[in-house]
């Protein structure tokens, strides 16, 4: 999703999709610009209705909706380790010697969102993430989005980082999490009919071909 | 959606119920019923939009 730094206005494929499904049961969209943060403390409480990319989990089961998949994509988890460190991290054993930077409330996989035995150190965001590895304040961090923590380096300056060998290599769906407690719950059998239908009928692969983005994989 | 009809039900029988103490008092009875009816159903116009507004959040890619 990009943001028009003029007019405030979000466009991409994810926008166009949910917007596109709304509208077939007669519904609009309002889009706010949110970090993800602040989008899961409302999903929780029903102050905001949809967000879009909430990773299934179990526990979030307990207060998000799931719509969709509108595809699967290959969404491997790495690690970032200082450059000639990329053997420190070999298995996934390794990572309970260490102090792994960890950004709140982001889900990662299964295993390691339990590990009671990793010690974790928690980061705000990206940006947060990336000044407190500058730091040495942990030896490696576990990624997620790759491409948000490259750029939250670049924009510090710093270039002394690189992947570790071991990663967790993961395919996960994408959804689109409603909140159990918005006021609209009860269309989320028809919304995500009308979501599934965009699927079915090859819908999504056009909207994404329409931005020159590859659509998730959808097996 | 119950509460609101049931709202301006009530509204509507209320505006019923007045009219004769209105016109004792020399008030254009009709003309107000007309202006009061025309705001409440501009109100549940708006009210029923505001409903269908699904409010989502983005976050924005790095470019």
């Amino acid at each position: 999703m990009i943001l028009d730094s003029k007019t405030g206005q979000g466009s991409g494929p994810l926008i166009e999709m949910l917007e596109e499904a709304a509208g077939k049961i007669g519904y609009r969209v309002r889009w706010r610009s949110a970090p993800f943060q602040r989008s899961y403390k409302e999903l929780q409480l029903g102050s905001v209705d949809i967000v879009p990319r909430v990773i299934l989990t179990e526990e979030r089961k307990a207060f998000v909706a799931y719509l969709g998949p509108i595809g699967h994509q290959q969404k491997d988890i790495l690690f970032l380790v200082r450059k000639g460190r990329e053997g420190l991290i070999k298995t996934y054993e390794d990572l309970s010697r260490l102090k792994v930077g960890t950004k709140r409330d982001t889900a990662y996989f299964k295993r390691f969102d339990g590990d009671t035995a990793i010690n974790k150190i928690l980061s705000l965001d990206d940006e947060n993430m990336a000044k407190m590895f500058a730091a040495n304040r942990f030896d490696t961090m576990i990624i997620l989005d790759v491409p948000a923590i490259i750029k939250a380096l670049r924009d510090i300056g710093f270039s002394d980082y690189a992947y570790a060998n071991y990663r967790y290599v993961q395919k996960i769906g994408n959804y689109y999490g409603m909140s159990k407690k918005s006021r609209h719950i009860g269309i989320y059998p028809d919304l995500n009919a009308a979501l599934l239908d965009l699927v079915e009928s090859g819908r999504v692969q056009e909207i994404y071909g329409k931005y020159g983005v590859l659509p998730p994989r959808i097996d | 959606m119950n509460g609101k009809t049931t709202f301006f039900s009530k509204a509507l029988h209320e505006l019923k119920k007045s009219t004769p103490l209105f016109r004792s008092l020399g008030f254009p009875v009709r003309h107000i019923q007309a202006v009061l009816a025309f705001s409440l159903l501009f109100t549940a116009t708006l009210v029923l939009a505001q409903d269908k507004v699904l409010r989502a959040d983005y976050r924005q890619r790095p470019p």
